[in-house]
C-alpha cells in the first residue's frame, strides 16, 4: 500500500470513529432526554390540537395565525402522534433522541478531520455545541417534537449539502429541506440563509439553479406572509422579552416602547449576537452584570460567560492566523466556515428581533461551535509543531485546556440540569386533573390522553434533586 | 501548513488540552452501554418515605407512593436527618406543614389525606403557626369543622 493510501485509510479510520464518538455522545444525552416525561403545557396542548383536527385541517388552520406562519409544526406531530397507537412517550422520545444523535452526526461530519490531531478537536466541538446555553432549550423542552431542533438540524442538513460537488438530488433536497424548514417556524428561514452563505463563501455542493429556486421560494413566503395571508410579523404583545436586568411582559414592554418598538427590536439583535459570542446577556437580560453590581453573582455565570468568550476569542484568533494566507488567495473549507457562521449569526439575529430566547440562536450556536472547533483544531496543530517560543506553547497549552475544561463543565451541567427538568416535569403533571385542560365531556379523547399521560409521569421514576450536591445548582446552568 | 499538521501524531500537549471533554466522554459511554443494558446509570433513585417526599417537594413521588404503593398518607412515617430541622417522624401533613409546602398539603388532602379532628387539628395549625407557615395554616382552617384554633396555639409550638 502507498503512503497516501495509507494516509487516507487512516484518515478514513480517524472519520469513523468521530462519528461513532458522537453517536454515543448524543445517546449520552438521548438517556437523560428519555428519564423525562412528556412535558405539560405546550407538549400537552399540542396534542389535545392534533388530536381534535384532521391533518388537512391543521395545516391549513396554521396558514391564517396572526403574527406566525408555521402550517408544518403541528403538522410534524400529527404524523407521529396517529402512528404511534397510544405510545405517545416512546414515540416522541424516540423523535427527540433520534434527532440528538443525526444532529451530533451531521456536524461532526463538517469538521475536517483528516487525522487523530485534527480528531482531538471533535470531542471540543461536540462540547460546544451540546454545551452552550442556546442549545440547552433544544433538549430540556418538548412541544413533544422541539421545532428549535429541527431548525438546528435543518441548517446542519444544508451545510452538509453545500460541501462537494453539486448533484441533482443534492438540488432538491434542497429546496425541499428550505421550504420544510421555513413552514415549521421562522427561523428555519436561515436554511436559505446558509445555501447563500456557504455559496458566497466558495461551496459548490448545491447548484446556482437550486439557489434560485430557493430564492424564488424565500421572495414567495414573504409575499404571502405579508400579503394575501396578512400573518405579519410578531407583536409587542406577542411574548414576555428580556430587556435590561430583567424580563419584561407585554404590558411593560407596550409601555416602554409602544410608540418606537424599533429601539427594542434593535435592543434584540444586538443582545441575540452577543449572547451567542459572550453568553450575555441571557435571553436579553445581563445576568452577571446584574449579579456582578449586586454581589450575587454565580458561579455557572462566570462559567458561561468565560467559557463562550473564550470560544469567541479563539475564533478571533484564529480568523487572524489565517488573514496572511487569505491574502495568498488560499482558503480551505475551514474557512468558509467561518464566514458562514458569522452570515447565520447576523441572520439569526435578525429573525429573532421581535423578542430575546436563548434557544432562538440554537442555528447560530451550533456553527459558532463549529467555527470554534475549526479553530481549536488548527489551534491544537500550532501545538505540535516545532516551535521555538516555549513560553508561547505552554501559554496555548494552560489556556487550550482552561477552555475545554469549562466547556466540560458546561457539558456535564447540561446532563445535571436535564435531572433537575425531569423532576419539575413530573411533579407537573401531578397537579393535573383532565378537566382543567379540557371540556371532558366534548372531548373525552382528550381527557383520556390526559390521564394517560399523567398515568405514565406517576410510573416513571425520577431521582429527587434534594440528594444531589446542593452546591451543583451554583454551577451548573438553568436549561430552561 | 496546519491542515497537514493534523494528520500526525498527538503529542502530549495536544492530547492535555484536548482531555477534558474526553474525561467526559467515559461518562457518555457509561451511559450508552448500561441504557443499553437496562441499568440506571447516574440515575440513582432514593427510596423516601410518604413523609421524606412531601418535605422534598417530590409530588411525583408522593402520588406514586399513594396511588401505586398504596401507602397510608394519614400515619406518621420516619424522617432522616436534615430534612425537617430534626424531626425523625411526621405525618405526610406535618411534613408538608414544616416543610411550608402549600401545593404538597393539597396534593395530600386529594389523594386522601385527612386533617384529623379535635385536638390534633388544632395542634397541626398550632404546628403550621410556629413554622411560619401560613399558605397552608389558610388551607387547614378550610377542613373540619372550619373553627380557628389560633388564639390556642402556645408558644411551645414555635420550632
Amino acid at each position: 500500500m502507498t503512503v497516501a493510501a495509507n494516509t487516507a485509510v487512516s484518515s478514513r479510520g480517524w472519520r469513523v470513529a468521530a462519528h461513532v464518538y458522537a453517536v454515543v455522545a448524543a445517546l449520552g444525552l438521548g438517556y437523560f432526554i428519555a428519564g423525562s416525561p412528556l412535558q405539560l403545557s405546550e407538549a400537552l396542548r399540542n396534542m389535545m390540537a392534533v388530536q381534535r383536527t384532521g391533518l388537512g385541517a391543521l395545516v391549513i388552520s396554521q396558514f391564517t395565525e396572526g403574527g406566525f406562519l408555521r402550517p408544518l409544526l403541528l403538522a410534524q406531530i400529527d404524523v407521529p402522534f396517529e402512528l404511534a397507537q397510544g405510545r405517545y412517550f416512546e414515540v416522541f422520545k424516540a423523535i427527540h433522541v433520534a434527532q440528538v444523535v443525526l444532529a451530533a452526526v451531521l456536524f461532526v461530519n463538517l469538521l475536517p478531520v483528516r487525522g487523530a490531531v485534527s480528531a482531538l478537536a471533535v470531542p471540543f466541538g461536540l462540547a460546544l455545541l451540546f454545551g452552550s446555553h442556546t442549545f440547552a432549550g433544544t433538549v430540556s423542552e418538548g412541544f413533544p417534537i422541539n421545532s428549535f431542533l429541527t431548525i438546528v438540524l435543518c441548517c446542519l442538513a444544508a451545510a452538509n449539502l453545500v460541501q462537494g460537488a453539486s448533484s441533482r438530488w443534492k438540488d432538491a433536497a434542497a429546496v425541499t429541506l428550505f421550504v420544510y424548514a421555513a413552514l415549521t417556524v421562522e427561523t428555519g428561514l436561515l436554511v436559505w440563509v446558509c445555501f447563500v452563505a456557504a455559496w458566497l463563501a466558495g461551496f459548490r455542493g448545491v447548484s446556482r439553479t437550486a439557489l434560485v429556486v430557493t430564492t424564488g421560494a424565500l421572495a414567495g413566503y414573504m409575499a404571502l406572509r405579508f400579503g394575501p395571508l396578512h400573518v405579519g410579523a410578531p407583536a409587542l404583545v406577542e411574548r414576555s422579552s428580556g430587556y435590561g436586568f430583567r424580563v419584561l411582559d407585554p404590558p411593560e414592554l407596550i409601555a416602554l416602547f409602544g410608540d418606537n418598538p424599533l429601539v427594542f427590536y434593535a435592543y434584540n439583535v444586538a443582545a441575540q449576537i452577543l449572547t451567542v459570542l459572550f453568553a450575555e446577556p441571557r435571553a436579553g437580560v445581563w445576568v452577571l452584570v446584574h449579579g456582578l453590581t449586586t454581589g450575587e453573582w454565580l458561579p455557572r455565570d462566570v462559567l458561561a460567560v468565560t467559557a463562550t468568550t473564550g470560544a469567541t476569542a479563539l475564533i478571533a484568533w484564529h480568523v487572524g492566523a489565517r488573514v496572511p494566507a487569505w491574502r495568498r488567495g488560499e482558503v480551505e473549507d475551514g474557512d468558509r466556515w467561518l464566514f458562514v457562521a458569522l452570515a447565520m449569526l447576523a441572520a439569526n439575529a435578525v429573525i429573532s428581533y421581535p423578542y430575546t430566547k436563548n434557544v432562538v440562536m440554537s442555528p447560530a450556536g451550533a456553527f459558532h461551535a463549529l467555527a470554534a472547533a475549526i479553530a481549536f483544531g488548527a489551534a491544537l496543530s500550532r501545538l505540535g509543531a516545532p516551535l521555538r517560543l516555549r513560553p508561547v506553547v505552554a501559554l496555548g497549552v494552560v489556556l487550550l485546556t482552561v477552555l475545554s475544561t469549562v466547556w466540560t463543565v458546561r457539558l456535564v451541567g447540561l446532563h445535571y440540569r436535564l435531572r433537575q427538568k425531569a423532576f419539575l416535569t413530573r411533579n407537573d403533571w401531578m397537579f393535573v386533573t383532565a378537566g382543567e385542560h379540557v371540556d371532558v365531556g366534548r372531548y373525552p379523547a382528550a381527557g383520556a390522553l390526559i390521564r394517560q399521560l399523567r398515568e405514565q409521569a406517576v410510573t416513571m421514576r425520577v431521582p429527587n434533586p434534594a440528594f444531589d450536591a446542593p452546591s451543583a445548582s451554583r454551577l451548573f446552568e438553568e436549561a430552561w | 501548513m496546519i491542515a497537514d499538521a493534523g494528520r500526525g501524531r498527538p503529542s502530549w500537549r495536544q492530547w492535555l488540552a484536548a482531555a477534558p471533554p474526553l474525561v467526559a466522554f467515559a461518562g457518555s459511554i457509561t451511559v450508552a452501554v448500561g441504557w443499553v443494558a437496562g441499568a440506571q446509570p447516574f440515575w440513582g433513585l432514593q427510596e423516601l418515605t410518604l413523609s421524606e417526599a412531601v418535605a422534598t417537594r417530590d409530588a411525583g413521588e408522593v402520588t406514586r407512593l399513594v396511588e401505586r404503593e398504596r401507602i397510608d398518607p394519614n400515619r406518621s412515617w420516619p424522617v432522616r436527618p436534615g430534612l425537617l430541622d430534626g424531626v425523625t417522624a411526621a405525618t405526610p401533613l406535618e411534613a408538608a406543614v414544616l416543610a411550608r409546602r402549600a401545593e404538597m398539603a393539597g396534593l395530600l388532602l386529594r389523594l386522601g389525606a385527612v386533617v384529623p379532628d379535635g385536638r390534633s387539628r388544632t395542634a397541626l395549625i398550632c404546628l403550621g403557626v410556629g413554622a411560619s407557615a401560613g399558605d397552608v395554616v389558610a388551607l387547614l382552617l378550610e377542613s373540619g369543622d372550619r373553627s380557628d384554633p389560633r388564639a390556642s396555639c402556645q408558644p411551645s409550638d414555635h420550632r
